[in-house]
């Protein structure tokens, strides 16, 4: 079938792509590689470099006719989100909007789109936090994303495609860009294969939930199941400290200097997790590769690009 | 909305390629891997109506949906520092790849037009190369890898086109030149031009007595589609048969650039042809085709495309 991939020259969106070209999908990829890079776009892909909230994007949208959108162009940035909320508001929300209505007046079947479990739920309270858990975002770019799931949400409601949003925790894999904000785990890899020193925020024993991007995209696949619908998270609900991550890290990349720790970040969440029950009840998703393993090939991934 | 499919479409003649047959009225699929193309090219032809670009390898199977009218087979490295380090990758698209876009064109019953090259003549006993030169190329040099890929290719595309009637084109391109080079491409016109700019001294192969001829991109591709409409599957040269020394176009770019640059001689090297000159009888014959624009003119606007290059950061004025 015709598939849309907005943000698919991006580190999640590009693994999405190129699976859904595995199975013999026809893919068309939007992006406007402001973060995305070329040369993650999949050998098969068709690809149109376009701002999603370009106007343009309705006609490209009814020449090709997906029947499903995976939904993944983003302002990703947590601090840019802070420093510019209007900026992150017009691409997360009005991005989005233009997208539902974009994909309501094309005729596409469903919506699947990439939002956030570590940035929506806020400080927590329940532990790991199940989608049912008030949403507190304290970022602007929380806001963002639950915003546009609600507009997409109303869409279905009135006429547009169905949808899921599917509630990432904290994603790494090979191609995550090491030179962002996020990305603990790209960062470090590149610091640590580079002998360059990593520092750790704070004492280090804030803690995340690290799911592998392969995980990410077999539920993006599994969302794609006739009746599947509504808001699932995806995650491990397995927290992982710094203090670890930093240690196996460095096993794996022969780093043999300890780690220094910095000044903590203001504003840092101190705890994340997400629960993934309802992704295992109603999409049959649960994570396969476990962080040992992940991070194993990402740090092979990032060695072969030394 | 005919279709029509260029391979090789983020290149240096694709991209112009694309642009012209978008302004004709087709919809252009582009396809490119992007392993010497960009889509930096390209930039100005995404969300035109009826541009799709298709980042795909040739050598895998290519799927356009619908109908297909045209295919224009560009997709190779085509300049001597990409095909000496990327030997493997010009064979295979050469074989594999013209092997998967004719079997496109037999399906869809679409007319093929091969992108071949004067390099099939080699290093030429016979000046200037009439279509009829079967050329004489060293097989197993370093740069046989491309001139044998090309080789194959139109044996190829002639063996499709006598076995399964298939419609097809073979064109002989010659240097060409223009807006959209990459500046580090190898090749004698960018390689000048940024020198030229530089004020950096113009580096000559040999004593610079070798011969070249020069085609602008746009005579070029308006040769390639009245190739597509009126040619027929004989090769046709398409060039510009204006012949000059390199040692004469370095002082000629020195002129128009007005610069200071001096001009030094380093080694030739391997299998390095002498002359190059096409016979441009048959495509004027055949196709009316003559190019037009003058080698300075041409130069003009390529070394204007590349000081605006530089004012954009793109290197050194």
């Amino acid at each position: 079938m015709n598939l849309l991939v907005t943000g698919g020259a991006g580190f999640i969106g590009s693994h999405v792509a190129e699976a859904l070209l595995g199975n013999g999908h026809r893919v068309l990829v939007v992006d406007d590689l402001s973060t995305g890079r070329e040369e993650n776009l999949p050998v098969g892909v068709e690809f149109e470099k376009m701002d999603i909230r370009h106007p343009a994007l309705g006609r490209v949208m009814n020449s090709f006719r997906p029947e499903m959108v995976f939904h993944l162009a983003a302002q990703m940035d947590v601090r840019r989100s802070v420093a510019d909320p209007s900026f992150d508001a017009e691409v997360n929300i009005l991005g989005t909007l233009r997208l539902a209505e974009a994909a309501r007046v094309a005729g596409c079947r469903k919506v699947i789109f990439s939002s956030t479990g570590g940035a929506i739920y806020g400080e927590q309270e329940v532990f790991p936090a199940p989608e049912s858990h008030p949403c507190r975002p304290e970022s602007p770019y929380g806001l963002s994303k639950f915003c546009a799931e609600r507009y997409l949400e109303y869409f279905s409601h009135h006429g547009g495609p169905a949808f899921v949003a599917l509630r990432y925790a904290n994603v790494y894999g090979p191609r995550q860009n090491p030179h962002g904000e996020a990305g603990v785990v790209a960062i470090f890899c590149e610091k640590m294969l580079r002998a360059d020193t990593p520092v750790i925020n704070g004492d280090g024993r804030q803690t995340r939930d690290f799911v592998f991007v392969g995980d990410v995209v077999r539920a993006n696949l599994l969302a794609m199941v006739e009746g599947v619908q509504g808001v699932f998270n995806i995650g491990t609900g397995v927290e992982t400290d710094i203090n670890w991550l930093a240690g196996e890290l460095a096993r794996l990349c022969g780093f043999s200097r300890p780690v220094p720790h910095g000044p903590a970040k203001p504003g840092e969440q101190q705890r994340s997790s997400v629960d993934a029950t309802l992704a295992a009840q109603v999409l049959g998703w649960r994570p396969q590769v476990s962080l040992e393993k992940g991070l194993q090939l990402t740090v092979d991934f990032f060695r072969s690009r030394l | 909305m005919d279709t029509v499919l260029v391979t090789g479409g983020a290149g240096f003649i694709g991209s112009h390629l694309c642009r012209r047959l978008l302004r004709e009225g087709w919809r252009v699929y582009c396809a490119d891997n992007l392993l010497t193309g960009s889509l930096k090219n390209i930039e100005d032809l995404f969300g035109q109506e009826g541009f799709v670009f298709l980042k795909q390898d040739v050598t895998n199977f290519i799927h356009i949906p619908g109908r297909l009218e045209q295919i224009y087979h560009l997709a190779s490295p085509a300049s001597p520092i990409d095909y000496l380090q990327l030997p493997i990758q010009t064979l295979k698209v050469g074989a594999l790849g013209t092997h998967k876009v004719l079997g496109l064109a037999k399906e869809k019953k679409a007319r093929l037009l091969l992108a071949s090259t004067s390099e099939v003549y080699g290093d030429p006993q016979v000046h200037p190369q009439p279509e009829s030169y079967w050329g004489h190329v060293n097989p197993i040099g370093p740069r046989g890898v491309y001139d044998e890929a090309k080789r194959f290719a139109e044996a190829m595309v002639m063996a499709y086109h006598r076995h399964h009637g298939l419609d097809t084109r073979i064109v002989r391109i010659f240097n060409t030149f223009g807006p959209g080079m990459r500046r580090n491409d190898g090749r004698v016109v960018p390689t000048f031009i940024s020198q030229a700019l530089r004020g950096e001294p113009l580096t000559i192969h040999g004593d610079g007595s070798q011969t070249r001829s020069f085609c602008y991109v746009d005579d070029l591709v308006e040769g390639l589609l009245l190739a597509m409409e009126k040619g027929d599957a004989q090769p046709v040269n398409l060039g510009n048969d204006r012949e000059m020394t390199i040692l004469d176009f370095a002082r000629l770019i020195i002129q128009l650039t007005s610069s200071s640059s001096r001009i030094v001689m380093t080694s030739r090297p391997v299998d390095d042809p002498n002359v190059r000159r096409p016979d441009l009888s048959r495509a004027r014959q055949l196709l009316g085709w003559e190019p037009k624009t003058s080698l300075e003119e041409g130069l003009r606007r390529t070394i204007e495309y590349f000081r605006k290059e530089d004012g954009q950061g793109g290197g050194t004025a």
